[in-house]
């Protein structure tokens, strides 16, 4: 991606964002208003600024060098976007160590054993440490435990 | 006086200082680790802090900030390979003097310039802390106003080449802080009827995600990169590690020149350690033209070490005396502090003065510690650390950010608000967004909200009231000249450049 789609497309953001706040901001009374509206605007002025100068940046036609795409990015956060809903469902010990193993194995870490016993050992230690000594109530799984 | 001496008392007691230990310890072991750092494991620290007594939470945080910077220094010299941004110029001139054979002795004079920067700055935070409170005391919505415009201005002020990503992300942060109830009238703001959005979006998740998630995320992709874990060559052999008197008397000034310039930066909110070790290189380069730089030369492994160590310290005077972050790590103390029911800024001396002269004493007490436990500890981390792989660790440093952002608010959408905010922080990385400008926005956003609508209700809507009082009236003028003086520059160099 070239240095002038990045700052286009996050030039877009700003003024999406700004024009969207600013009106949502207008169904604020007065007072609660003010100060959100005056911010949306700006963020819209900073927007336009910014899409005027990435047009005008001499370099923008450079494209910067990426040599992976970051689709194990988009896969660890639906990993993780899985993993939420399951921790209330099966409990945060087993949710957490499948979870784990997930992570390395999406990564390329092949070593099942070690996987395992990584994520089996740092799972019960953070639990203990969390819900025994922290008194944290991680949940223990609504399929177990209802 | 008393209060530092009844903090020193504390400290000193066996199981507070056996924690400031572990934290010191701790600090050395993530500052070694490249992709780890005093950032992502405050973060990540911070949710088991709020259930531990405030003395033993604090030093633990204090142990690790410490240590942190001048862990990263060992792979540095050792590997070449910076273990946190802060040691990045440190490769320079210590790998070159590993390469000569004189590992210890670089990794010595990293250890003392260390220890010489972050006493300097513990001693500017014990001192000009206390002072700044107190004056801050007369404070009223006008100046408060001013401080967070202040605060701001002095982040585009610092932004170089890149003032308007800098405003961008300022005015980013300012939005995301009226999320949640208006300060003024208790009206719900762009909260979409999710109740846990009330008070706004909950701030450790966020730095949780901003800082761990995103590091995991960045960790991820360098691993896909490379295609599999880091490979380390053998770790070189170490001699004699402390410099003899005759290397610190020749590395006195340099020490002396680089904590001022660290301490000076630490304490400009925004202004950050990376601008305090270039600028401390280059007065080290300019102050010695007989040396030739790059190839190993003491003053260019003492200059930046001993200014990274001075920002530490000095970074939060402006977060305890003012309630304004210093920097990224020193915005996770305000968490830290939130989140044991204290109210960092000038109060936090008047209500709580144990925890405060606590926190102080502590850092002075960390960077002694620091010297003996990095020589100790230098060679077995250089040893060690690098076998273990990067795909375990960016899974455990997963699993501490979700199960940390869940154990502060006993909360699913704590977990949730932090994943958000971790693709928001890699995605601010990849835009080249700095973030500390984006937290110092979000922490002031609510004070300027507040205080504005505080003085415009005292002056009858008057902005007058901003100019007419002189504190108020000196911060804004400050904050007009660090907003021009890179337009200044600008337009300088343009005219020599014709």
């Amino acid at each position: 991606m070239t240095h002038r789609m990045k700052d286009s497309l996050l030039a877009a953001f700003l003024i999406l964002l700004g024009v969207s706040a600013y009106w949502y901001a207008g169904t604020f009374p007065d007072h609660a208003a003010q100060f959100p509206g005056r911010l949306a605007i700006i963020i819209a002025i900073l927007g336009a600024v910014l899409l005027f100068r990435s047009y005008r940046r001499t370099d923008g036609a450079a494209a910067e060098k990426t040599l992976t795409s970051p689709r194990i990015v988009v896969v660890l956060t639906a990993a993780i976007a899985i993993y939420i809903p399951a921790l209330g469902a099966i409990g945060y010990v087993p949710a957490t160590i499948l979870l784990m193993i997930a992570i390395m194995r999406c990564l390329g870490y092949r070593n099942t054993r070690i996987a395992f016993l990584v994520s089996t050992g740092s799972t019960l230690a953070t639990f203990a440490i969390f819900r025994v000594l922290l008194g944290v109530p991680l949940p223990l799984g609504a399929v177990f435990f209802g | 006086m008393e209060h530092i001496l009844t903090a020193f008392l504390n400290v000193l007691s066996p199981d507070v200082l056996f924690v400031l230990f572990l934290g010191v310890a701790l600090g050395l072991v993530v500052g070694a680790l490249p992709g780890l750092n005093d950032t992502i494991t405050l973060a990540v620290l911070i949710p088991i802090t709020f259930s531990l007594d405030p003395r033993y939470a604090f030093m633990l945080l204090v142990g690790v900030y410490t240590s942190a910077c001048y862990g990263g220094s060992i792979p540095a010299i050792l590997l070449n390979i910076p273990g946190t941004a802060s040691s990045v110029v440190t490769t320079l001139d210590g790998h070159a003097m590993t390469v000569k054979g004189q590992a210890g002795l670089a990794l010595g004079i990293s250890t003392t310039s260390s220890v010489f920067g972050g006493i300097s700055s513990s001693l500017v935070l014990m001192f000009l802390a206390p002072t700044l409170a107190a004056y801050a005391l007369r404070f009223g919505p006008a100046e408060y106003f001013a401080l967070a415009i202040l605060g701001l201005s002095t982040v585009v002020g610092m932004a170089g080449d890149n003032v308007l990503k800098n405003i961008i992300v300022c005015a980013l942060g300012l939005f995301i802080s009226t999320i949640g109830m208006s300060p003024e009238t208790g009206f719900p703001r762009f909260d979409f009827g999710i109740p846990y959005l009330l008070e706004g979006i909950p701030f450790v998740p966020m730095l949780i995600g901003l800082f761990g998630v995103a590091s995991v995320f960045e960790m991820a992709l360098d691993i896909m990169q490379r295609g599999g874990s880091m490979a380390c060559d053998a770790v070189p052999k170490i001699g004699r590690t402390l410099p003899d008197k005759e290397m610190v008397k020749r590395l006195m000034p340099t020490w002396i020149k680089s904590s001022v310039i660290g301490n000076v930066i630490g304490i400009i909110p925004g202004a950050g350690m990376i601008m305090a070790i270039y600028l401390a290189y280059d007065q080290a380069v300019r102050a010695n033209p007989d040396k030739e730089f790059g190839t190993g030369v003491p003053e260019g492994v003492a200059a930046p070490e001993a200014a990274n160590n001075a920002v530490v310290a000095s970074s939060m005077v402006p977060l305890m005396a003012l309630g304004v972050p210093g920097n990224s790590t020193s915005a996770l103390f305000l968490g830290a502090l939130m989140i044991q029911g204290l109210r960092p800024g000038p109060s936090l001396f008047q209500n709580s003065p144990e925890i405060a002269y606590l926190i102080i004493v502590g850092f002075f007490v960390g960077n002694v510690l620091m010297g003996p436990l990095g020589i100790m500890l230098g060679k077995f981390l250089a040893c060690v650390i690098f076998r273990i792989p990067k795909e375990v660790l960016a899974s455990v440093i997963a699993v501490l950010c979700i199960t940390g952002s869940f154990a502060v608010g006993n909360s699913v959408f704590n977990v949730w608000v932090m994943l958000a905010f971790g693709l928001i922080g890699f995605v601010f990385g990849k835009l080249k967004l700095p973030l500390s400008p984006l937290i110092l926005a979000i922490v002031l956003g609510t004070m300027m909200e507040r205080s504005l609508y505080q003085s415009l209700v005292l002056s009858k809507g008057y902005y007058s009231i901003f100019f007419t009082k002189p504190i108020s009236a000196v911060m804004l003028l400050a904050s007009l000249l660090f907003v021009i003086t890179p337009f200044i520059k600008k337009i300088r160099g343009m005219r020599s450049a014709s």
